[in-house]
């Protein structure tokens, strides 16, 4: 049995994935925070192109849940498009010489990142123990 | 785990970054009352580091110090007829660093240093937090 394979871990794997990628802009936004004109990258969680999709669904016959979020988990699993667009939106404040990166913001994003990448590693972690659990002798 | 390494990297150029601000900051300071010579020398010109953004091997978006140059502002200027640096007016070039203007561009590199330091250690915990799926 492939792991990634299955909705459960993959659909976490895409997630920790998307989580580590939104980090690494963070990361540069900081590395960044006082060079001249630089405006600071996040990723693009919007999910209107994912509303789009799921209606042309609805059109074939086959239902699907909207998601107005991207932390709302796809029922499809594995198969659902996760990866987000790089969007370079400036923070709450611009300085004189154009560098649009607040480190408190910056810091607050990389905190509630770190903070979904623990949730979603503890349900990994609780998968593998069903699993475990599963494969377990009856009795033992 | 690449990007969660492409993020360490990024926060590691930061970090070298607001050093070399830093050491340039320190250097104005350290200028801040050097005089020429003599009358016909420039006292120290207060210097300015150019950061730009980079990309890393690693593929992140880094930042690097280009250089430095140089600020073309008017010297400051003191009347001290018995400097040898003085000139026939009886007035002394001192350098144009404003140490005010130092401390803050020092107070700025190293909250941003902090700030670069904190982006490791979260990638850091990140990691930690996957690798402990192996221990259990």
């Amino acid at each position: 049995m492939d792991l990634s394979q299955t909705q459960f871990f993959g659909l976490l794997r895409a997630r920790l994935g998307q989580l580590s990628e939104r980090q690494r802009l963070i990361s540069e936004n900081i590395a960044n925070a006082s060079t001249p004109g630089y405006r600071p990258r996040d990723l693009d969680t919007s999910a209107f192109e994912r509303m789009l999709a799921s209606s042309g669904g609805a059109e074939s016959g086959s239902l699907q849940m909207a998601r107005t979020s991207a932390a709302h988990m796809m029922p499809g699993g594995a198969s659902g498009p996760l990866q987000a667009n790089i969007t370079s939106l400036p923070d709450s404040e611009t300085t004189i010489d154009g560098n649009a990166v607040v480190l408190e913001d910056q810091m607050a994003k990389a905190s509630d990142t770190r903070m979904q990448f623990d949730t979603a590693i503890a349900l990994y972690q609780k998968g593998l123990d069903l699993l475990r659990m599963a494969a377990r002798a009856p009795g033992r | 785990m690449t990007d969660i390494q492409a993020a360490i990297a990024a926060a590691a150029s930061g970090m070298r970054a607001q050093t070399t601000r830093m050491r340039i900051a320190a250097e104005n300071v350290a200028n801040a009352n050097s005089t020429a010579d003599g009358p016909s020398g420039e006292p120290f010109r207060r210097r300015i580091p150019l950061l730009e953004s980079t990309a890393l091997p690693s593929g992140a978006e880094g930042v690097a110090v280009k250089g430095a140059t140089y600020d073309m502002s008017a010297f400051r200027s003191e009347y001290n007829p018995s400097h040898p640096a003085a000139g026939p007016d009886g007035y002394v070039r001192l350098p144009n660093v404003d140490t005010l203007v130092e401390m803050m561009d020092m107070r700025d590199a190293s909250r941003a240093y902090e700030a670069n330091l904190n982006m490791i250690d979260a990638a850091r915990s990140m990691t930690n937090r996957a690798l402990d799926l192996l221990r259990k």
